[in-house]
């Protein structure tokens, strides 16, 4: 789709593609590499690792069995610390699913080529993401079959959700991320199914794969609908960056209580949630590219540009930080400032705070040097610390509930054994569906790879692509 | 070589010379309103002033991080951010005739200031030593920046060394971080000080945001109209329009997505200390101003700039960035304004002649600066290399 452009225009394009693709390849051995994971046989690493995953998903189950069972007693959520573990993990889970929309709506957008290789398995991600945090809020409940209390629905019990709890705006919010992304991923999905469809050795598969790409034959028609399709959805997802975290934060900033409510919580927590987004990508993206030998597609300059992100954003949350402490101070309320300094800083768990300054804000500052940035060993190891230091920073925030206004309510929170089994558990669940997706489902987008190819711009001279217009400009 | 149309070149020697006649009459009766009623004299310019500001702190802003991001859209523009961003220094000495009133302005600039006990506490960090000590520091750091990327900019022209585009990034990076702490404590001490009792974390952000705002549409008024005519109108084409486009649309919302939460967390908590600041500015004829700022700032833009089109026609784009200009002061004059006057809507006739007088000096001191280099940095490796992003 090609349209016009002024003939006095300058010559600003004449490569489309910065080098994204290392090696040589074409059209049918980038498929034969991609595709060809699914159908070799099962390595053994899988098998284990697999195997490492489902066990731990277990864990996950007897918690939550053990929870309906018995109720949220077993957990250590007191008064006045009524939200403990669940929301911490809760807003730490869905804050890891926010890299993958950055990448594969945002970057889109803005015609950024290095999304193309790990956008699938950071969608992906996404998904399992939200699902884990998805289990928090719904544990919590205490009696979660009656979850469905939370929607609007037209009912005899005169039974009305409350609109003005930010806690029910999650519903929508959450609920919409999920249904959102999945149709995103999904539709970006159907050209691969169907060449992985083609690929199939037996019928079963053929079947399978084929039912997967909705009959997909690779017409021009499917394509100009697809990309029109995958363009809106790149639209839609883009407010969902921001609006998930943002109601998250409102979860806590609504509330009149020193350290929640904090006028800066919706950039800065959305800025955390893609800061530790970027971090879990890499800490995939690193074991993956060297397992399954991806190097040529997941190359030194991605995790380079992942860590600039991851630069950017965690020097966002650390002006966040900043920003919280001179306001403490600067509003001259003796409850805010009580609660920066006796309660944050140096109360009961003050140690964490320290750390977190540590992990988010200290250790990054190394990714300021270009060699931390092309060396994948560091670059796993800050990208832990990060995720270490996202989670810290929920659990501060969040023990601002042990010192209340009186000196005689105040109290303290400790995780019980079942809180930490349940975080655990959410693990196994994670992994177990990433094993899965990376042995079942094309981990890279065949058909987004291959506009990366010379072979896919043989007109690029002779007519210059809109590649807004398309999403992936114009040559099948 | 771009060169600057002829046309252009005659227009812009006009502009800079009414400009600066504007802009010494519009002092020179706000100097005389001065004279009788000092306390709006301030308050006016303190307005004018940011906004002002605005625009070249912005140009800084959007110059270090075009250096740091790459893209075309940067470097369509950067002589035009260079240019800007070198204004810091006439905003540095328009300036200082705000330290004459400071206990004009400010609350805790007043002798008795101390007998508050909620200033008292702040005292610490709001006292006049402190202040003057602050804005000159910050000023050196801006200028300092400007400067230096302005000197390694005349640099490349000359040398064409590649190590140049190393010195951009390490100054931009570390650039960017300072900027962001500077500008974050100048809007405490320049605006929100002004309601002493008052504090929200967003402001710091929704101010820095602000003033990226605000220059990105300066920039793009003035590259729709000074690369009229001439080889420099290959910058105007629809490609290059169709950034600036998404990038006023993306801010637009940003903007009211930073507005509107600080706004929904202050009503929603209800909290003495907190909510008399929106109170003031729904109630005594501010809240016309509210309204307007929801329509014009934000849902006229938005539907204008939602459809590709109008984000890519020369015409369409530059009214809404006019608009937006409009916009923009009435946003200023929203964040302060209210607290000045907080019972009644108030527009003083000093309002008009400082916006004038500052106005006309800072855009004859613009020109002047945009004169000095060559419009195009044509040996930035951009100039071939850089694919156009597109929205």
């Amino acid at each position: 789709m090609a349209t016009e452009v002024s003939p006095k225009g300058p010559n600003l394009r004449p490569d489309p593609q910065p080098p994204m693709v290392e090696g040589k390849y074409n059209f049918d051995s980038m498929t034969e590499k991609i595709a060809g994971v699914i159908f070799a046989a099962t390595p053994k690493g899988w098998i284990v690792g697999f195997a490492i995953a489902f066990m731990i998903l277990q864990v996950l189950l007897v918690s939550v069995t053990y929870l309906i069972y018995e109720g949220i007693g077993i957990w250590g959520v007191n008064i006045p610390v009524g939200w403990g573990f669940d929301i911490v993990n809760f807003v730490w889970w869905i804050g890891i699913g926010h890299a993958g929309t950055l990448i594969s709506a945002i970057l889109l957008l803005f015609n950024q080529t290095w999304r193309t290789s790990i956008n699938r398995f950071a969608e992906a991600m996404t998904l399992f993401a939200v699902a884990c945090a998805g289990l928090y809020p719904l544990a919590h409940m205490g009696r979660p079959w009656f979850a469905y209390w939370l929607l609007p629905y037209p009912n005899t019990m005169q039974l009305w959700p409350q609109f003005r709890s930010p806690l029910e705006w999650d519903v929508f919010a959450v609920s919409t991320y999920f249904s959102v992304s999945l149709m995103y991923w999904y539709i970006g999905l159907v050209p691969d199914f169907a060449s992985v469809r083609d690929r199939a050795p037996n019928q079963l598969l053929r079947m399978f794969y084929g039912i997967l790409s909705l009959g997909w034959r690779g017409g021009s028609m499917h394509w100009h609908r697809y990309e029109t399709a995958y363009l809106m959805l790149a639209g839609l997802s883009t407010p969902l960056v921001l609006s998930v975290h943002t109601i998250i934060s409102f979860d806590f900033a609504v509330s009149n209580l020193p350290g929640w409510h904090a006028t800066i919580f919706p950039p800065y927590f959305v800025a955390g949630a893609v800061y530790s987004g970027f971090a879990m990508v890499i800490n995939l993206a690193v074991p993956i590219r060297h397992y399954y030998g991806m190097k040529d597609f997941i190359t030194d300059k991605h995790l380079d540009n992942m860590a600039k992100v991851m630069l950017a954003t965690g020097l966002m949350v650390f002006y966040g930080y900043g920003v919280e402490a001179f306001m403490a101070y600067y509003s001259a309320n003796e409850f805010e400032r009580d609660l920066m300094m006796k309660n944050r800083v140096f109360g009961p768990y003050g140690y964490f705070y320290f750390a977190l300054i540590f992990c988010n804000g200290l250790v990054p500052q190394i990714l300021w040097f270009q060699k931390i940035r092309s060396n994948e060993a560091a670059l796993f190891i800050i990208s832990l610390i990060v995720n270490i230091g996202m989670w810290l920073e929920r659990f501060v925030i969040l023990m601002s509930l042990q010192r209340d206004f009186l000196p005689s309510s105040w109290g303290q929170y400790s995780p019980t054994f079942w809180d930490i089994s349940t975080y655990i558990g959410t693990f196994g669940l994670f992994l177990s569906l990433l094993f899965l997706f990376c042995r079942i489902l094309p981990m890279i987008s065949i058909a987004e790879m291959k506009h990366l190819l010379p072979e896919s711009h043989v007109h690029s001279h002779k007519d210059s692509h809109d590649h807004s217009d398309s999403a992936h400009g114009g040559s099948h | 070589m771009a060169t600057i149309s002829d046309q252009v070149k005659t227009s812009m020697a006009v502009v800079q010379r009414v400009a600066f006649g504007i802009g010494i009459l519009g002092l020179g009766i706000s100097g005389a309103i001065f004279g009788f009623e000092k306390k709006q004299f301030f308050e006016s310019y303190l307005i004018a002033y940011i906004y002002f500001f605005a625009i070249g702190a912005g140009s800084l802003a959007l110059l270090m991080i075009q250096h740091v991001s790459g893209g075309a859209w940067g470097f369509s523009i950067r002589r035009l951010l260079e240019a800007g961003s070198r204004t810091l220094l006439l905003l540095a000495v328009l300036f200082i005739p705000l330290l004459f009133g400071l206990p004009e302005i400010y609350p805790w600039a007043r002798p008795d200031a101390l007998k508050d006990r909620i200033i008292e506490l702040k005292s610490g960090y709001l006292n006049v030593p402190f202040f003057i000590i602050r804005q000159a520091i910050f000023f050196s750091i801006w200028i300092g920046l400007a400067f230096s990327l302005s000197y390694f900019s005349k640099k490349e022209d000359e040398t064409a060394e590649q190590s140049i585009g190393w010195w951009f990034k390490a100054l931009s990076g570390p650039g960017l971080v300072v900027f962001a702490v500077t500008i974050g404590l100048t809007s405490v001490d320049w605006a929100m000080s002004v309601d002493v009792h008052w504090y929200s974390s967003m402001y710091p952000v929704l101010f820095g945001f602000g003033c990226i705002l605000t220059a990105m549409i300066f920039h793009i008024v003035a590259m729709i109209l000074l690369y009229q005519g001439g080889d420099l109108e290959k910058y105007l084409t629809k490609n290059y329009l169709r950034d600036f486009g998404s990038f006023l649309l993306g801010f637009v919302i940003f903007w009211t997505y930073l507005t509107f939460s600080q706004f929904l967390l202050i009503w929603c908590a209800n909290l003495k200390e907190e909510v008399p600041y929106y109170v003031n500015r729904i109630s005594g004829g501010w809240q016309f101003v509210t309204i307007i700022l929801a329509i014009g700032h934000f849902a006229l833009p938005f539907l204008f700039l939602l459809r590709r089109e109008t984000k890519r026609v020369r015409s369409s784009l530059f009214m809404a960035a006019c608009f937006m200009l409009l916009m923009r002061f009435v946003d200023y004059l929203y964040l302060l304004g209210p607290s000045f006057n907080p019972k009644h809507f108030h527009l003083a006739i000093s309002q008009v002649t400082s916006l004038l007088g500052i106005g006309g000096l800072w855009l004859s001191f613009f020109i002047y600066q945009w004169n000095l280099y060559p419009p195009i940095a044509a040996r930035d490796p951009r100039v071939v290399k850089e694919p156009v992003h597109g929205v």
